[in-house]
């Protein structure tokens, strides 16, 4: 007799958890997709967010220039927040003797401090957003003729969050 | 007959009170089993909701840059390097001058020479001493 009412419970709880955990799960899943709207699961789309950049002016010994990173939300689900934004390398393409690439390239100096302070949220498909980097890259004042009329590009990497 | 599921609490102060031991161990495993479900519930959510800001995208970009010109610091440097290339050839052309200028003469001067000494063999003129007006011509 108290076998049969402990299996008699223990089918009862077992019933029970079952018919909970379905509630559970369709709990989750009514929460979720309220939340994620048309995206149906957590798993959210977010494309890459589109970046090009433009130095301006010609640098001369001592001289600094600005960098400008044009921004654009390819994405129509999400805006995009401009997380982090670091500096890369400097590459020498081009210097009148290849022996001074070493040299030049030491140069240059590139800097993220003058970075405009408030890191913008793109709207949903927002294109063509300015993000000022003022100061960004430098010729050491030291620099002497070995480095004149060079070209080089430097590299720049831009974090985005996905944000509602 | 007592009931089974019924018993009385040892040490109960109050012997009228008589706990269902069975029927609390159910609900006590149903509670949890609630709890442990309500709570995967919830994480689930909690893990849905996280997922939404945590996606990110890095984006790497290129910026070309140019240096401009500027005036030299040490001019003399670069400006001694390059006329010693330059006086280098220079100088030497002058040398072989003279060697095309020896060339010319040398044949030139037998040559003169020859045709004077050629025109002088008619000896055979003396022949005739009679006439001293040969040798005038000369």
């Amino acid at each position: 007799m108290r076998t049969t009412s402990k299996i008699k419970s223990v089918l009862v709880i077992a019933a029970t958890g079952t018919l909970l955990g379905i509630g559970g799960i369709a709990i989750a899943a009514f929460v979720q997709s309220s939340t994620a709207g048309p995206v149906a699961g957590s798993a959210e789309s977010f494309s890459t967010v589109t970046v090009t950049g433009a130095q301006t002016g010609i640098l001369l010994p001592g001289e600094s220039a600005y960098v400008t990173l044009t921004l654009t939300n390819p994405n129509s689900n999400v805006k995009a927040r401009l997380a982090s934004i670091t500096a890369g390398e400097v590459v020498i393409d081009t210097v009148d003797d290849s022996a001074d690439t070493a040299y030049c390239h030491d140069q240059i100096e590139l800097s993220t401090v003058g970075a405009d302070p408030l890191f913008p949220t793109l709207a949903v498909s927002e294109a063509n957003y300015p993000f000022k980097l003022t100061d960004a890259v430098k010729l050491k004042a030291d620099t002497d003729i070995r480095c004149q009329a060079m070209t080089f590009h430097t590299t720049w990497t831009a974090n985005f969050e996905a944000v509602r | 007959m007592p009931d089974p599921t019924m018993a009385e609490v040892v040490g109960n102060p109050n012997p009228k009170s008589i706990v269902r031991l069975g029927t609390t161990r159910s609900i006590t495993v149903i509670a949890v089993v609630v709890a442990a479900q309500l709570g995967s519930a919830g994480l689930a959510i909690g893990v849905a909701t996280a997922a939404g800001p945590g996606l990110t995208t890095v984006v790497a970009v290129s910026i070309d840059g140019t240096t401009g010109r500027w005036t030299p610091i040490e001019p003399t440097a670069k400006a001694s390097a390059a006329p010693v290339a330059a006086t280098a050839p220079a100088t030497a052309p002058p040398a072989p001058t003279p060697d095309p200028s020896v060339v010319p003469t040398t044949p030139v001067a037998p040559q003169t020479i020859t045709p004077t000494a050629a025109s002088t063999p008619p000896v055979d003129e003396p022949s005739s001493p009679n006439e001293p007006e040969p040798t005038a011509r000369s």
